[in-house]
């Protein structure tokens, strides 16, 4: 009877220890902002994609994804705002800097205006070329339709 | 596939499990710590483990959806189950829909910023430049002892002491934000499924569960009728291929208008509204006419119901012509439905198919249209054939049933909480 009671009295104290401890670390793993930290250490996130292994839509899917990260890439200016990371003398490099940019930009601007417009050709042809390819494959896929046997365009003679 | 992070807990004293957790954090941070004690709660007796089931589209039905809540009415007695998703669904709606009981389950709704309002949650805008806006769902993962991601998707870090990942088909190459080798369970719905998931992510092993399936009719088997059946949902891709049996069929009657006099074709099953290759399909049946195809869309379960106990062919062609091993059929659950209400089935012969029907014994299978037109008129000619195929395709579909995925699920996670739930030296779960 006596141990039976200290057990449960022992009981009661786990359950309070675990429950603080739950609340703690609890706590501690909702301020974790990273799933690194969550899962205790680096994590892999991302693998190359191969290409050779997709199937026909994957790869349209990949060829649609890369053609847009292509499009967000066309315009190809330095976007970046000038800074330095030294206490005092960083003003002074920020304010060279941006002259040093201003002085180049005439020069600068004329190349980054010929690549802008290289990008965008680039971009408009790719998405032809799949618009192309994507036209072809259908016409491939009635063609394999009608080679099978099953024509859905009309009804063979009996 | 990972070992679960925890080690074995042992709750003998307050100072032992403080420092333990202690330790933990320190070493794998403070998720492994939070587990640790979750587990010693369990470890102790005092509560079930709690359990949570994942799926990113539990709002729409679907075969994989319903392979997940079978689950959780499997478990619901030995865990507190919890059904996690991104779209308002009520447990009333699940078990309309897939007639099991989930009154001992509960729903946790958690809205995904990242596809605001009704916007379809597609994974495939996900990219290695995008935030992962599954972060959320590995976060909530770790609130609970199990974790079944029932999404096949790959970008959900499991952070609970046990995972488990069901996969229903490896429907994206390994790419961005890629963990499906993070969980230390691995469930897979067919043999064909577990081959691409080889071959795709290069994870092998796992456990084998094939869907489950309760259309066995309740009474005494009612007399066929000249039906040929196809249940299938209407696909605005056409994948499932009813313009194609349209086609087929016509082909027939034009072909040998003797054998088949007195057939129709009904075909039957779900469809979003609006749904152009639907609209498509009936412009041709409209060009047609006179044609007997019937079609019946979205109609209630004991309408479908009837119409397997009433027809004695089944057809299911998703998979021919096809070169995307996702559109093969990676089980075929219409197919099994059709078989437990004595259907003879002639489907294509790939995908899930093949481990389903036994060529000659429990149906047909054809890879070609010349073969499914020629078994089909076999069928159609021979009453005594479509009767001893049909039941033999009855019996096949018996061991496809709820009970036996019951068990099956019962079995799997009832040791893994056995594991779980032991003392020190039992040995850690995973």
């Amino acid at each position: 009877m006596k141990s039976g009671t200290q057990e449960a009295i022992m009981d009661e104290k786990l359950k309070e220890e675990i429950a603080r401890l739950k609340d703690a670390y609890g706590a501690r793993r909702d301020e974790s902002r990273s799933l690194d930290e969550l899962a205790g250490g680096p994590v892999r996130h991302h693998y190359p994609v191969d290409p050779w292994s997709l199937s026909d839509s994957e790869l349209d899917n990949e060829m649609g994804k890369r053609l847009g990260f292509l499009n967000d890439d066309i315009d190809c200016r330095p976007t970046a705002a000038v800074t330095s990371h030294r206490r005092f003398i960083g003003p002074v490099i920020v304010f060279c800097k941006k002259l040093l940019l201003k002085a180049l930009r005439p020069y600068t601007n004329s190349l980054f205006v010929r690549q802008n417009r290289f990008n965008e050709q680039l971009v408009a042809f790719h998405l032809a070329s799949f618009i192309r390819l994507r036209r072809i494959e259908e016409r491939l896929q009635r063609l394999e339709r009608e080679r099978s046997g099953i024509d859905d365009a009309g009804i063979p003679p009996a | 596939m990972t070992k679960a992070a925890t080690a074995g807990p042992a709750p003998s004293s307050p100072a032992a499990i403080a420092r333990d957790a202690a330790a933990l954090a320190q070493r794998s941070g403070p998720q492994a710590a939070y587990s640790l004690l979750l587990r010693a709660e369990v470890a102790a007796g005092w509560r079930k483990p709690s359990l949570a089931i994942y799926d990113h589209t539990l709002h729409l039905i679907g075969g994989g959806e319903k392979y997940g809540c079978t689950m959780a009415e499997a478990l619901q007695d030995d865990f507190d189950v919890t059904l996690i998703a991104h779209r308002p669904v009520t447990t009333a709606d699940l078990m309309a829909w897939y007639d099991l009981d989930l009154s001992r389950c509960r729903i946790k709704i958690m809205p995904l910023s990242f596809f605001p309002g009704d916007e379809a949650i597609n994974p495939d805008r996900v990219s290695e430049r995008s935030e992962n806006p599954f972060f959320a769902v590995s976060r909530e993962s770790g609130n609970y002892d199990f974790f079944v991601n029932n999404s096949m998707l790959e970008m959900v870090y499991p952070l609970a002491a046990v995972s488990l990942f069901v996969c229903h088909f490896p429907e994206r190459p390994k790419g961005p934000y890629f963990y499906a080798d993070r969980y230390p369970h691995l469930i897979y719905n067919s043999r064909y499924t577990a081959g691409w998931i080889q071959k795709k992510w290069g994870i092998a092993g796992g456990r084998h569960i094939y869907p489950p399936v309760d259309m066995e009719p309740s009474g005494a088997a009612a007399p066929k009728e000249n039906i040929i059946l196809s249940v299938a949902r209407f696909e605005s891709g056409g994948s499932k291929q009813q313009a194609e049996m349209v086609a087929a069929f016509a082909r027939l009657l034009a072909r040998e208008p003797q054998a088949t006099r007195g057939w129709k074709l009904v075909l039957c099953g779900g469809s979003a509204s609006p749904n152009p290759y639907l609209e498509r399909l009936r412009a041709d049946l409209a060009s047609r006419p006179g044609l007997p195809v019937e079609l019946r869309v979205n109609i209630a379960l004991d309408e479908l119901r009837r119409l397997y106990a009433r027809a004695a062919v089944f057809w299911h062609f998703c998979g021919l012509g096809q070169s995307n091993p996702a559109n093969v059929e990676h089980f075929g659950m219409s197919t099994v439905e059709a078989m437990q209400n004595g259907c003879l089935p002639i489907v294509f012969d790939g995908g899930g198919q093949r481990e389903i029907v036994e060529e000659g014994v429990s149906g047909f299978r054809f890879s070609s249209a010349a073969q499914l037109l020629e078994r089909t008129l076999l069928a159609l000619r021979e009453p005594g054939l479509r009767q001893r195929l049909g039941a033999q395709a009855r019996r096949r579909g018996t061991e496809f049933s709820r009970a036996v995925f019951t068990e099956k699920v019962r079995d799997l996670l009832g040791g893994l909480a056995a594991d779980y739930a032991a003392r020190p030296g039992a040995g850690a779960p995973g």
